[in-house]
């Protein structure tokens, strides 16, 4: 009686999750995209990083990747134009939503290894850009391998209840008395390059512990890797300078001569080293001075 | 007396240094570690000059780039036999199995250290970045010939030795290590 009664209650909740609205309306976006921001913002955000299956030698943006977490492996999905296994279908606003809300087209949530939090506040321009990038991607007819997670993480509208507890505003505002090079810094490092996507630590939960864990690194990224922590204090004492650090993002060297690897290698090399000198400095002055903590 | 008698501890150093970062590693094994870490601190040592915030040396270059041939190439894949990897080794068994990328990393680093070489007299360039292409303007698309470039496996610019030779020294450096980033990228298991 009790499991029947447990049952029924947890297929109640279900049907009013998957009814409980938390999208955003999206007015209509008519503004015209410059296809060069677009490439430039989709390269700092990662998108081409994170939706391009390197290890498997996929095509660029053609998803597939693995993402193995602690609730199972998500695989990032085909961004090409496409539109039977791509985003080829989509209206603009559909590429908004899911791009600053992090809904599908029909509002199911997406898991959070896709770092939509951090693009929250991207403009309507900026959306338009992007769009117009992703517009010159080739189709690639291929699916990718479909997410499955293990019950109640399979259940998407459970995340519903996540992002209340979990999805935060980014910090890009800009604060007055920073330089435009700091608050340009802060707009990349805390939007658009997510640095603390990975290097924060997160809670059981898979939520990032923002009051208590914010950039002080992560031992447990999906796929088994670490990031260290890049508290001004920690890069300081790890030998880094604005200087080093600008370098690096354009080149991958650190201070002791080595050259990155792992996910910090895939974010040089098909991210920051594509910005211009001026960003990178403008993120290095940021990382090395957040003094507004 | 005063040179050979500094040149003794820095080789001590170097070795207790080696010791410490490889411990447990031996023939082969330690053979090939210890060439990273012979390119890691050569990468070091001339960063600051490449970057233009120590004067300029050809030689300095030249040397540099020596150090990048003995252990790039064939003598770097000589050392990577099938399937030998062991702890303390960092290396990923992707190695082998994506034999023909790994080689091609290998080949291209030999490649760049030779048109380092060839270009040691061509001094510093205007710190024209390795993919300035990209950011000219010139962007007609999300994927511009660098991406294509480097999603054909080697993650950098198929270029001639010859045009290579032609370009700035720092410039040169930056594709030298871009190199090395990307077959840690692939290759390396992160600790």
């Amino acid at each position: 009686m009790g499991v029947v009664a447990l049952t029924v209650a947890g297929a109640g909740g279900i049907t009013g999750l998957r009814l409980y609205p938390v999208a955003k309306p999206v007015d209509p976006i008519t503004l015209t995209g410059n296809v060069g921001a677009g490439a430039y913002l989709a390269r700092a955000s990662g998108c081409i990083a994170c939706h391009t299956n390197v290890e498997g030698g996929g095509p660029p943006l053609a998803g597939g990747t693995g993402f193995e977490t602690p609730f199972g492996t998500v695989f990032a999905a085909n961004l090409t134009t496409d539109p039977e296994f791509g985003i080829g279908d989509w209206a603009i606003e559909d590429f908004a939503k899911a791009v600053r809300q992090g809904l599908s087209p029909e509002d199911v949530p997406y898991y959070p290894v896709f770092t939509y939090a951090f693009y929250q506040d991207f403009s309507d321009q900026q959306i338009a850009d992007l769009w117009a990038a992703f517009q010159t991607v080739a189709p690639v007819n291929e699916p990718v391998p479909v997410t499955d997670l293990a019950f109640p993480f399979s259940e998407r509208d459970g995340l519903k209840v996540w992002r209340a507890a979990f999805l935060h505003a980014p910090r890009t505002t800009p604060v007055s008395g920073q330089s435009d090079s700091w608050n340009r810094g802060r707009e990349l490092v805390e939007g658009a390059t997510h640095c603390a996507a990975c290097h924060t630590e997160r809670n059981i939960a898979g939520g990032r512990k923002v009051d208590t864990g914010r950039m002080q690194g992560n031992d447990v990224l999906p796929g088994g890797s670490k990031a260290p922590a890049i508290t001004s204090a920690a890069l300081v004492s790890s030998g880094w300078d604005v200087d080093s650090l600008s370098y690096a993002l354009e080149t991958g060297i650190t201070p002791t001569g080595d050259a990155f690897g792992g996910g910090m290698g895939e974010v040089v090399q098909m991210g920051t080293r594509f910005l211009t000198q001026e960003d990178r400095l403008a993120m290095a002055t940021y990382l090395m001075d957040q003094s507004d903590e | 007396m005063k040179f050979k008698t500094l040149t003794f501890a820095a080789t001590i150093a170097v070795l207790a240094t080696t010791a410490v970062a490889h411990k447990g590693a031996k023939g082969m094994l330690l053979e090939r570690m210890n060439g990273m870490l012979a390119m890691g601190k050569a990468t070091k040592a001339i960063a600051p000059m490449m970057r233009g915030l120590e004067d300029y040396d050809a030689d300095r270059t030249s040397d540099y780039a020596a150090i990048l041939q003995t252990h790039s190439g064939d003598p770097m894949l000589a050392l990577f036999p099938d399937g030998m990897n062991a702890a303390p080794s960092v290396a990923k068994d992707a190695i082998w199995t994506n034999w023909k990328e790994f080689s091609a990393l290998a080949v291209q680093l030999e490649t760049y250290a030779t048109a380092l070489d060839l270009a040691a007299q061509n001094g510093l360039g205007n710190a024209a970045p390795a993919n300035s292409s990209m950011m000219g303007g010139d962007m007609t698309g999300m994927m511009g010939a660098d991406m294509i470039g480097m999603m054909g496996g080697t993650g950098v610019d198929e270029k001639t030795l010859e045009t290579l030779a032609g370009l700035s020294v720092n410039t040169l450096f930056v594709q030298s290590v871009q190199v090395c980033s990307a077959c840690h990228t692939k290759f390396r298991a992160e600790e």
